[in-house]
């Protein structure tokens, strides 16, 4: 019987563009081509891809979409819905952020509801992992109200529970999922609370405890991914899910419904009784080094400084908020929250700037370190599975729902979700974030930044260092820093982005002020 | 219907091999101790048509046979030039064209090659040779179709090249080269009689591509044509009148 499942996407999946072909002669047809050298890792990846989209999970949706110049549009019905034609390989983000998320050892939540193949992408991102597709099974721990940590850790030995006579004497039978590179959490969401502070542990320190025994959950200091799947992401399920355990989450991915188009794969896969975990090609498994290296190249992507810049400006939006608190570095919607505040109607409340184009206002948190982390490892991530040298504008779009929903929040009672077609925006989270990057880059844009950026040229002028700095340039310094502060003054208007350069404005004045009188006392 | 990117060559007038000269072909590989399964493999990866190869290599080497042709191994690799020429592979158009240039009156092979290339007779391989020095599309039914020879492109949707038809095209330098320009991106077309070659450029050509070196295809007077309607791009040569 031929093998359906194995059928690898000849390399190179991303073709280079070349010039005329090279002239070859009829006694080369004779001969075995030149032995391939292995495909880099990041070709393997994108095999690894292309096996599941093509043979594995049944998804024909290609919602991360790339394009050079605008991708052909179709307007499509009379509500606005617009179907897009990308220009150049697009992908599906229910499959290719998982992958990444196995590629950088990251923890993604799967969201969806029953039925749409979310465990089986998790346990097939095991089996690439190099388990088997048994034991990647066996490993998965199903979420449900009596779970208890006992249950999720194992159990200590009930010999040693007799005869100990303290703690440490105590040996543990710790369960063999909790080591293995892939660890899959079904329907955390039905977990206890008890059982979820456990899970916390695990996910965000890496090890876990028991009658005061410790475990690593990653031994051998390789690549760790983790997967979790839920049905709900609003705060339903059995138990609320922590908010510490949620935020671990680096990516939310929602699972694709089944597309009718492709019925007729679906009935000979029950005919053939076949499971695609079990299929997985050999030559799409990457050992424990080989995932050290991918990670590996992954993180040293650059990520050019135009990009970064870009980047900087979107999430100083979201910070700030006026009217938050008296003093100026306490105006945050931090301040609000952890004092019990809503953060939407202190929004609501700001008269001194213009909500319709505050990007700021239709949040009602900022960004933690780690979203940004998060986003950082993934856009590089993204950028290396598609063959670029570096991160571009385009990779941090792509990834950047995905990175930040659940993180970044909307305040619903902002009027951008409260009128015509923009209503939409409010239950799809993910088209919100990548319209909020759009309206950011543009505003970037608008406001002259690329050429034009005093804050910038100020901040790398100190990072040059102050040796030798004379107390006459010192006080130059200060005064360009003042006439910068003056310049937002003079605005009248204050917004999130100026909020992040005021302060970075006093930094500067502190460091100068602190340095001229250290220089004016040495003489 | 619709149409599909493909050279009209490859219609009416293309080799057609028997079961008998296929095995027959098979059978003269395995005499020359050459493996016909890795040449036709080498052919798809060199951008060919393995059936089109395969009938091609079959009907050449019959007609060797019985031209009383001698010294299979020679006339296997000969006759796979010609094939693999003939089955799409433009890297081969040189090499092919120097055999039979070289063999030109051995009597057996060049009945080989002009089984293998669809002709006939001996007559219509000379006037082919003739023209192909100045013109690199030109096979004997092309006034049939009005100069057309090949269609590239396609709508993505059904697997070919482009999301909307092209819009754009010049000649690039070097004969057969040209610049195509879909969806805000430019590709590279290669052509001749028997294959075409289609690649993504990584930016704008230079729009004056128009030197020494391009006017080879200008001097077959070899356009694009293209329609606003189609996501096909035609490549055309005007006929003589």
């Amino acid at each position: 019987m031929s093998d359906r499942w194995h059928k690898v996407s000849a390399s190179p999946t991303a073709p280079e563009a070349s010039g005329p072909p090279a002239p070859m002669v009829a006694e080369e047809l004779f001969r075995e081509a030149e032995p391939a050298a292995p495909p880099n890792l990041d070709e393997r990846l994108r095999q690894a891809y292309y096996w599941i989209v093509n043979r594995a999970v049944i998804s024909p949706y290609y919602d991360l979409e790339f394009s050079s110049g605008a991708p052909l549009a179709f307007a499509l019905g009379d509500a606005g819905a617009e179907l897009t034609l990308p220009s150049e390989a697009s992908f599906s983000s229910n499959v290719l952020l998982p992958l990444l998320t196995l590629a950088v050892g990251g923890k993604c939540l799967l969201i969806g509801g029953p039925g749409r193949g979310k465990t089986t992408v998790a346990v097939i991102m095991g089996v690439l992992a190099g388990s088997s597709a048994d034991e990647v099974r066996r490993g998965v721990q199903q979420g449900q109200p009596q779970l208890s940590i006992s249950d999720l850790v194992g159990i200590p030995l009930p010999r040693d529970l007799v005869n100990a006579s303290r703690l440490s004497e105590i040996g543990i039978a710790w369960r063999d999922w909790l080591t293995r590179p892939v660890k899959i959490v079904d329907e955390y969401n039905r977990i206890p609370t008890k059982t979820q502070s456990a899970l916390l542990t695990m996910v965000a320190e890496g090890y876990v405890e028991s009658h005061d025994q410790m475990h690593r959950t990653n031994p051998d200091g390789g690549v760790e991914s983790w997967f979790f799947t839920a049905n709900d992401d609003s705060g339903g399920g059995t138990f609320p899910v922590i908010q510490a355990l949620r935020d671990r989450m680096d990516v939310t991915v929602p699972a694709a419904g089944f597309n009718s188009r492709f019925f007729d794969e679906l009935v000979a896969r029950i005919e053939a009784g076949e499971k695609p975990e079990e299929h997985v090609p050999v030559e799409l498994v990457f050992t424990r080094d080989e995932q050290r290296r991918m990670r590996d190249e992954i993180r040293a992507v650059p990520m050019p400084h135009g990009v970064r810049r870009r980047l900087e400006f979107f999430f100083s939006h979201f910070e700030f908020v006026q009217h938050g608190g008296r003093r100026f570095e306490y105006r945050t919607k931090d301040t609000v929250t952890t004092s019990g505040g809503r953060v939407g109607e202190v929004i609501d409340a700001n008269s001194g700037a213009d909500l319709e184009v505050d990007l700021g206002a239709q949040t009602i948190n900022g960004l933690s370190v780690r979203s940004l982390q998060t986003l950082i490892v993934y856009a590089k991530a993204i950028a290396w599975f598609r063959g670029r040298d570096e991160v571009g504008l385009e990779d941090v779009a792509a990834v950047l729902p995905f990175a930040l929903r659940g993180k970044l929040l909307p305040n619903l009672q902002h009027t951008r979700f409260d009128h015509g077609a923009e209503r939409e925006l409010a239950t799809d989270v993910l088209s919100w974030l990548g319209d909020l990057f759009a309206v950011s880059c543009r505003e970037f844009d608008a406001l002259g930044l690329t050429a034009n950026d005093p804050v910038g040229q100020l901040l790398a002028e100190l990072a040059d260092g102050l040796d030798g700095l004379s107390a006459v340039d010192a006080s130059r310094r200060i005064t360009a820093v003042e006439t910068q502060i003056r310049r937002v003054a003079s605005a009248g208007k204050l917004y999130g982005r100026d909020f992040d350069d005021l302060t970075a404005l006093k930094y500067l004045h502190q460091r100068y002020t602190a340095y001229l009188r250290w220089a004016e006392r040495a003489g | 219907m619709i149409r599909r990117p493909g050279r009209l060559a490859n219609g009416v007038g293309a080799p057609v091999a028997t079961d008998a000269a296929r095995a027959h072909a098979v059978a003269l590989g395995q005499q020359a101790g050459l493996d016909l399964g890795l040449a036709r493999a080498n052919v798809v990866r060199a951008g060919g048509d393995a059936d089109l190869f395969g009938a091609a290599l079959a009907v050449g080497l019959d007609a060797w046979s019985d031209a009383g042709g001698t010294g299979a191994a020679g006339a296997v690799v000969e006759l796979a030039a010609i094939a693999g020429w003939r089955a799409g592979v433009l890297a081969l158009r040189g090499d092919a064209l120097a055999r039979i240039g070289e063999r030109r009156f051995d009597a057996s092979l060049r009945s080989g090659v002009a089984a293998a290339l669809g002709f006939e007779t001996g007559a219509v391989l000379d006037e082919f040779l003739d023209r192909q020095l100045t013109d690199r599309y030109w096979w004997p039914g092309r006034h049939r179709v009005r100069g057309y020879v090949a269609a590239v492109g396609g709508f993505a949707g059904f697997g070919d090249a482009w999301i909307a038809p092209a819009d754009e095209w010049r000649a690039l330098p070097g004969a057969g080269a040209f610049a195509l320009h879909s969806a805000e991106e430019w590709w590279r077309l290669d052509a001749d009689v028997w294959g075409t070659r289609l690649v993504r450029l990584p930016a704008e050509p230079a729009p004056d591509g128009g030197d020494a070196a391009s006017a080879a295809s200008d001097a077959a007077g070899a356009s694009i044509v293209l329609r606003g309607d189609s996501h096909l791009a035609w490549l055309h040569v005007r006929e003589p009148a």
